[in-house]
């Protein structure tokens, strides 16, 4: 039975996660520099204090930055699986809820730059984060129906 | 609670019959047949059933038990 007819398309999403794993490991590492140089422009007129605050953006961006390539990497596996033409299996809700877990974890960590450093961009972040914990909890039980559908009319005769 | 027992490899040695030559006959696969003779099957369709039945030559009950838990 084919589940999902576009194949190609998911097996771009899956090369375009990995690509984007790759881009955000980058990223990472080379985050220390990329947030001192961020601090000494000009631009960085509207945090008095960033300079102060180096350690706790780093920390933000370090936390969040894994965060980010476990999801991706999740979505990755997502991606695979509907390529190959079975999504319902609980691998994939284990996927999700790991992904709802990792929302979770960025929206508390950009919930306390709410406190500490605030922006109207925050406060979105920390939104769409939240309501994509919501989001993820709900698709990983789902899921966990369809597994639990799957397998007993699998083993209808 | 009790649970229900396939004996179909009783009814197939009776008739003399393979796994193989039965699921053909049925038009089930052999993966599938397997599953029905042991006993890892949750439910089982009433065509099935009926083909089984037809090929074989003999009625539900003799394919299917339910037996008590000893545990119970």
């Amino acid at each position: 039975m084919k589940v999902f007819p576009f194949k190609p398309l998911t097996l771009l999403l899956n090369y375009l996660m990995l690509f984007l794993m790759f881009f955000a490991a980058g990223v990472l590492i080379s985050l220390p520099l990329l947030v001192k140089g961020y601090i000494n422009m000009d631009i960085t007129y509207a945090m008095p204090n960033a300079s102060k605050l180096y350690f706790y953006i780093l920390a933000i961006l370090y936390v969040s930055g894994v965060c980010a390539i476990i999801i991706l990497n999740e979505l990755r596996k997502l991606f695979k699986t509907c390529a190959l033409d079975n999504p319902f299996i609980i691998q994939n809700v284990t996927s999700l809820m790991k992904i709802c877990y990792m929302s979770l974890v960025i929206a508390i960590v950009y919930l306390t730059k709410i406190i500490v450093l605030n922006s109207f961009f925050t406060m979105i972040v920390v939104f769409v984060f939240l309501m994509a914990t919501v989001f993820c909890y709900v698709l990983a039980q789902l899921f966990e129906s369809a597994v639990l559908f799957k397998t007993e009319n699998d083993l209808t005769i | 609670m009790g649970q229900i027992i396939i004996n179909l490899d009783v009814m197939m040695a009776k008739k003399k019959m393979g796994l193989t030559e039965l699921a053909q006959a049925v038009g089930i696969t052999n993966a599938n047949l397997s599953i029905l003779k042991n006993n890892k099957a949750k439910a089982i369709r009433f065509s099935t059933l009926e083909a089984i039945c037809h090929v074989l030559g003999c009625q539900p009950g003799d394919i299917l038990e339910y037996r008590e838990d000893v545990s119970e």
